[in-house]
């Protein structure tokens, strides 16, 4: 648990006061934060995020959390869609020797290495990319999210049926940066909104 | 001086996978060893196999496997190393001598428990004693008394009920003996000298002056092997993951007490499976730290097992680690393998133990002008200078496309899903000319959907996606 001791101590961590959310880490994104419940990306939960076609500025969206969660803890990305740009990462400050890439063969080893980050102290966040899932694996990885304190986004094409999350972004591309719809959040609606990368 | 006496009692068994059923291992043609299932079935070692058959048809046969034995007896001499550095190797057990100088005993009977709790954890069946001599220890362990005798003890006067059968006497005195109705160690010693040596060579005086501590044991001590190597053999063949996991298992078990009786962490090790058909299969484990926490190995182990479809059953399985004292002595030891479980490490070598090397990666910036060769994907851990990139880099995509996908063009224009309006650019990258020469133009480009890519021109006049600004 230190890793999240440590991000408690940082800043643009704060601890959330409601008993629904406990812990939110900013998004980097004023205009984000201020439309999720806490101001944040919440621990324990698995955001569920839908691109229609990766390449959007869905990475832009979390690399400023995963800056933040790679310093103390690993990041942990399992099947990304295309190859990561090093330097790119780097300029966005993701500390490279904290971050293991897995390139699962099937389906199966891909959930299996997304519990095993999820079970892991030493992970400070899991990203996790899926053509299809089910719902009883999403659950899965859902509570081991919930027990083991980390953020972690699982990103989903955006045609597949609803899973069973308890926070869903639907993310477009948008002059200049990126449209998101909270399709499925705790509090009252709010409309898409643009956020600037 | 103390010695102590360590008997497997069921070493013909020992090297075999363990068995439900009856079992028994044959030497010659008469069973040599059999399991608890068919002792209950009234079988012993010493009755012949036609004999063992008939009164019990399911019992299933093995040929007694003496080399696998001797390996064995080098690992228990390998633990046994750990408590002292005088060790005799015997065949069936192992014999440990304490001198003062050598090793400070302390106290015998915390030894003695220690060392049974090393051999409980390996799974064997032992019996294990502590006298003032090498023969007055073995015949204790070797008559079951699971005894600790010190010099202050009046143990010679206890040797004196020992049944004689226990002594290793040569066969002739043996039979000398019981044709005179000698059965107890004392009755031997109550006989004159003189007509011993007369009656049954010299040999036997020179046994039981031993035995009594009279004259000094002549031992040659057992040199440790750098490597730790266990073979175990399927008497029928494994067919189940299950079956080869738990044949693994107890041989970790064994592999962790000796290197813990040594010091020693493992930072790698090979087990290789035979097949029936005569093929070997090896599977090499790398840790990212040295380990010996037993649970951790059998954990990767079992990860790697378990996508494993073996060809033809599995006859034997071969585990072999070298044997290198610790260089992290500081760790702590009470929650060394919680610690490292938990760890980034222990989760490298479980992805990499399942998933295979390949497919556990990490990423680098190489100095390279080339974009597909700046960012290199290898497998873990990360290689090279993890440098800055440069204010530039942050122009750079973050899906990088390898190699590079031709785009079409249209009226002159490159389209991706409508055509592109080049927002930024171009970028001139000129290099590689001592290998692969290339000249590109680059420039941020954007479709209608709003859509952010890098492109380039080719020397060509030709247009590709680099990458995504995702």
């Amino acid at each position: 648990m230190s890793v999240l001791a440590d991000a408690w101590g940082r800043a643009g961590v704060r601890r959330g006061t409601a008993s629904t959310v406990s812990t939110v880490m900013s998004t980097g994104f004023a205009e984000l934060d201020r439309c999720l419940e806490g101001g944040g990306w919440p621990v324990g939960v698995l955001t569920e995020l839908r691109v229609g076609r990766a390449g959007i500025g869905e990475m832009r969206l979390l690399l400023p959390v995963l800056a933040t969660l790679g310093r103390e803890g690993r990041l942990m990305w399992v099947a990304p869609p295309y190859r990561p740009c090093a330097p790119a990462l780097a300029a966005h400050d993701i500390a490279l020797n904290h971050l293991v890439i897995v390139r699962p063969r099937t389906h199966k080893e891909a959930l299996w290495a997304v519990s095993q980050g999820l079970a892991s102290p030493a992970v400070g966040a899991v990203v996790s990319w899926f053509a299809d899932i089910r719902e009883q694996e999403f659950r899965a990885l859902q509570r081991q999210a919930a027990e083991g304190g980390h953020w972690s986004f699982c990103f989903l094409p955006r045609n597949l049926a609803p899973k069973p999350s308890r926070l869903r972004l639907v993310l477009e591309p948008a002059p200049k940066g990126v449209r998101v719809t909270l399709a499925r959040k705790a509090g009252r609606p709010v409309a898409p909104l643009i956020v600037t990368l | 001086m103390l010695w102590q006496a360590v008997v497997l009692t069921a070493l013909p068994l020992e090297v075999f996978a363990s068995h439900e059923t009856p079992f028994a291992v044959v030497e010659g043609k008469t069973l040599v060893a059999c399991n608890a299932c068919a002792r209950e079935r009234g079988l012993t070692p010493g009755l012949s196999v036609v004999r063992a058959a008939a009164s019990c048809p399911s019992l299933v046969f093995a040929p007694r496997d003496r080399a696998a034995e001797e390996a064995l007896l080098e690992g228990l001499a390998a633990f046994a190393y750990g408590f002292t550095p005088q060790v005799v190797l015997r065949a069936d057990g192992v014999l440990m001598r304490f001198t003062d100088k050598a090793s400070p005993i302390g106290d015998p009977h915390r030894l003695v428990a220690s060392v049974a709790r090393g051999l409980a954890d390996m799974g064997y069946a032992f019996e294990i004693a502590m006298a003032p001599t090498a023969v007055a220890a073995w015949l204790c362990a070797r008559a079951a008394m699971r005894c600790v005798w010190t010099p202050k003890d009046p143990w010679r006067a206890l040797l004196r009920p020992l049944p004689l059968a226990q002594l290793p006497l040569a066969d002739a005195a043996r039979e000398a003996c019981r044709a005179l109705g000698l059965t107890r160690v004392g009755d031997l010693l109550d006989m004159p000298r003189s007509g011993l040596v007369r009656r049954f060579g010299r040999e036997v005086v020179s046994l039981l002056e031993e035995l009594m501590g009279e004259r000094p044991e002549v031992e040659s001590f057992w040199a440790p092997a750098p490597r730790f190597r266990r073979r175990l053999c399927f008497s029928h063949s494994a067919e189940t993951e299950e079956a080869l996991a738990f044949a693994l298992a107890r041989i970790v078990r064994e592999w962790v007490a000796v290197m813990r009786a040594r010091d020693a962490r493992a930072d790698g090790f090979v087990v290789e499976m035979s097949h029936e058909d005569g093929s070997v299969r090896s599977e090499t484990f790398t840790l990212t730290r040295p380990e010996r926490d037993g649970q951790v190995l059998v954990r990767l182990i079992r990860e790697r097992l378990r996508d494993l479809r073996p060809a033809s059953p599995i006859t034997a399985v071969t585990l072999s680690a070298p044997l290198e004292a610790s260089t992290e002595g500081s760790l702590p030891l009470w929650h060394d393998g919680q610690w490292y479980e938990q760890g980034f490490g222990g989760l490298v070598d479980r992805l990499r133990a399942r998933l295979g090397r390949e497919a556990v990666r990490a990423l680098s910036v190489r100095p390279d002008h080339r974009p597909e060769r700046a960012s290199r994907e290898d497998p873990w851990p990360p290689q090279g200078p993890q440098g800055s990139a440069g204010a530039v880099a942050a122009e750079r995509p973050i899906w990088l496309m390898d190699p590079p996908e031709r785009l079409e063009v249209i009226c002159g224009m490159p389209t991706l899903r409508g055509p592109l309006r080049l927002a930024r650019g171009p970028e001139r990258v000129e290099t590689g000319w001592w290998d692969e020469p290339v000249v590109r133009d680059y420039f941020v480009a954007v479709n209608p959907a709003c859509e952010y890519f890098w492109v380039f021109r080719s020397a060509q006049d030709e247009w590709f996606l680099q990458g995504y600004f995702a």
